[in-house]
């Protein structure tokens, strides 16, 4: 504890204020994301002292991921695909006139995950990265499965329709080189597909595009202005859902710990936990509960502590962003491994400090800000819409460099408004679209080890996390046969 | 005939076609590489997804055709008096605005990728600021959208457009170096 006070002098703090204003700017534009910031900031801090980089990186980290929430309750655009679980019950709240509510709540949680994550990360990094180390290729390929499972039951009314948008995000991750020899698939001779699709312009164009087309689609071309319900929030309400809170920023550390599954999965299966713990929210999920919001947001800011566990104890990074502090820590001379907390502690405690502090600019960025930008929904939406369009250009475009991407985006906008007419929900698709590289890659690994064995079958499913792994997606996708769901119901 | 109307049905036959689709293309793709090792095949992951496409399209059969069965039994309990029709009176939506938003953005998109206006630069001091495609394009699309919606006000009609396709072009050409259209 000491040693993190040592860091509090003014610089440090600046830097990780700085940091956290870029990350609030980033993580709330959709296309402008966490990684690609972060990786701008590693050529910039490149003759900056270590703890200086990390102090600003850390504010952008902490904060960007925030700060997706800020779009996806305003515009139904999420800023990254972990906020996508924040827009099922935050939009429908600011449709209400809450979406001040929804955004305060948004931030409490949001501080409250990170710092959960991050005394995680203090206290348990090395139990976490020996549960992570544990996970074979087989038991990532099943998380991945098992988060497609409880999706398609948290966000549709009709369990097939959930599991088939996920089919299709699948399909769609299918396009490009393939991740393990680099065999174009699908692509059908077209260059520009050779890279894949890349899930910034899918997120933008399913969920922004499509909403301003369902937007015409339902008022028309009659104005429709959403009013904004003057409300007091207390803190005293808000902190109602602390028990949940904890229960999901633990979910989340895990699953952040745990290399390539990252914040959608953590998100979508807390989200999941919320609705079968809390059996009777004040206003249902998916139509504007806090609990939603309280879970997507714990979860998905308690990854940032869980994703540095095995990036600073085994030198895996758990996300794209870990990735490159990675790559700030080998440009600053330092080695991340089993060894780096006892050989490397000034830089861990540098690492802490610069989070904690980030947690403190989030809550204060958080609630200066949420009262001002969100009265952006008492624009008209005749006004909004356009507006809304050119950012879903702007976005699709910033992330390749491609004019290819707003194409896709406007691709993506119609089949999600087409997928909304006939009841199919679109974050499964995201979910699929994200995770179907590692799904694939992880699948074939098991099959080749499995082949090499004496008993293919035990190689595949003898280890015990596959078996728990196992059972909870049968069990999930068992639960939601409607014969199945009927006997449990009763 | 009246199974067709069915809306699972029919998506129950469009996502059988999408499987066996993508099943034909991955044996086919599986048949002509040189690697005939499954478990090393880039083609394994797809007959996986094919297969739970096509289990899913029966599942949405299935449904289907469980839903055609109820409304038939339905129609037969329902009066004379409230006819069939009753039942099929659906709240539906506006298509053509839809149809003209997707068409203008569209043509947003098009004129992107084909007008190429000169770059302006302006310098004040040492700061300067481009326009060019982007902007140009941005600002008649943004008026054409606007207007299209039922804005009428000079006042909102001029100065949005323009201050937002400022702000942008500032904000992402300027000052964060990011590429613009």
């Amino acid at each position: 504890m000491a040693e993190m006070l040592s860091f509090i002098d003014p610089q440090f703090i600046l830097l990780v204020f700085l940091g956290s204003v870029a990350g609030l700017f980033v993580g709330s534009i959709p296309g402008l994301s966490v990684s690609m910031a972060t990786a701008l900031l590693v050529s910039i801090t490149y003759t900056w002292q270590t703890t200086d980089a990390l102090a600003m990186i850390m504010g952008v980290y902490v904060v960007g991921v925030f700060s997706g929430a800020v779009s996806a309750i305003l515009i139904n655009i999420p800023g990254a695909p972990s906020s996508v679980v924040t827009t099922l019950d935050g939009y429908p709240m600011s449709k209400k006139g809450e979406s001040y509510k929804a955004l305060y709540y948004a931030t409490i949680y949001s501080f409250i995950g990170s710092v959960f994550g991050l005394v995680a990360l203090a206290l348990l990094a090395e139990p976490v990265s020996r549960i992570a180390l544990q996970f074979r290729p087989m038991d990532y390929f099943l998380l991945a499965l098992f988060g497609l499972a409880t999706v398609g039951s948290v966000t549709a009314k009709d369990y097939t329709k959930g599991l088939i948008s996920a089919a299709i995000g699948l399909a769609i991750s299918l396009i490009g080189l393939d991740p393990l020899v680099g065999t174009p698939r699908l692509t059908f001779g077209v260059h520009d597909l050779m890279a894949g699709i890349s899930t910034v312009p899918a997120l933008v164009g399913l969920f922004g595009f499509a909403e301003v087309l369902s937007v015409v689609y339902d008022s028309g071309l009659n104005q429709v202005v959403l009013t904004m319900e003057k409300q007091t929030v207390r803190l005293k309400d808000t902190l109602k859902h602390w028990k949940l809170s904890m229960y999901t920023s633990a979910i989340g550390t895990v699953i952040g710990a745990l290399p390539g599954a990252g914040g959608p999965v953590a998100a979508f299966l807390s989200y999941n936990e919320a609705k079968r713990l809390v059996k009777n929210p004040e206003v249902p999920f998916g139509e504007g509960a806090v609990e939603g919001i309280v879970a997507s947001e714990s979860a998905n800011n308690a990854c940032i502590g869980g994703a540095l566990i095995p990036m600073l104890t085994l030198a895996v990074p758990g996300d794209a962003v870990t990735a490159i502090i990675l790559s700030v820590f080998y440009v600053h001379g330092l080695k991340p491994g089993p060894m780096f907390i006892r050989e490397s502690m000034s830089s861990f405690h540098a690492i802490l400090a610069a989070g904690f502090i980030a947690c403190g600019a989030l809550l204060l960025l958080g609630l200066l800000v949420a009262p001002k930008i969100s009265k952006i929904i008492s624009v008209p939406k005749n006004i909004l819409l356009p507006l809304v369009s050119v950012l879903c250009v702007v976005g699709s475009f910033a992330c390749n460099n491609r004019l290819f991407d707003v194409g896709l985006m406007f691709l993506f906008g119609l089949l999600g408004f087409v997928m909304r007419r006939r009841g199919y929900p679109a974050a499964p698709l995201v979910l699929a679209l994200v995770l179907g590289k590692m799904m694939d890659s992880n699948f074939r690994r098991a099959v080749s080890l499995a082949t090499a064995a004496d008993s293919p079958v035990a190689s595949l499913f003898g280890h015990p996390i596959t078996i728990v792994l196992l059972v909870c997606t049968l069990g999930m996708i068992v639960s939601n046969v409607p014969v199945f769901k009927k006997k449990l119901n009763r | 005939m009246n199974r067709l109307k069915n809306n699972a049905i029919q998506e129950g036959i469009f996502f059988l076609l999408i499987g066996g689709t993508l099943l034909g293309y991955s044996l086919e793709s599986y048949g002509k590489s040189f690697n005939k090792d499954w478990s090393q095949s880039p083609y394994l992951f797809p007959i996986l997804v094919a297969g739970a496409f096509m289990l899913l399209s029966v599942s949405l059969l299935a449904n289907g055709m469980r839903q055609v069965q109820a409304e038939a039994a339905r129609l037969v309990s329902l009066a004379p008096q409230d006819g069939p029709t009753a039942l099929l009176k659906k709240k539906g939506g506006a298509w053509l605005p839809v149809v003209i938003v997707l068409g203008m953005s569209l043509l947003y998109y098009a004129s992107m990728a084909v007008l190429q206006f000169p770059y302006i630069t302006f310098g004040i001091l040492a700061w300067s600021f481009t326009i060019s495609t982007f902007e140009i394009v941005t600002f008649v699309y943004l008026v054409a959208m606007m207007l299209y919606l039922g804005v009428r006000k000079l006042l909102i009609l001029i100065p949005v457009p323009l201050v937002t396709t400022l702000f942008l072009s500032i904000a992402f050409r300027a000052l964060l170096h990011v590429l613009l259209p």
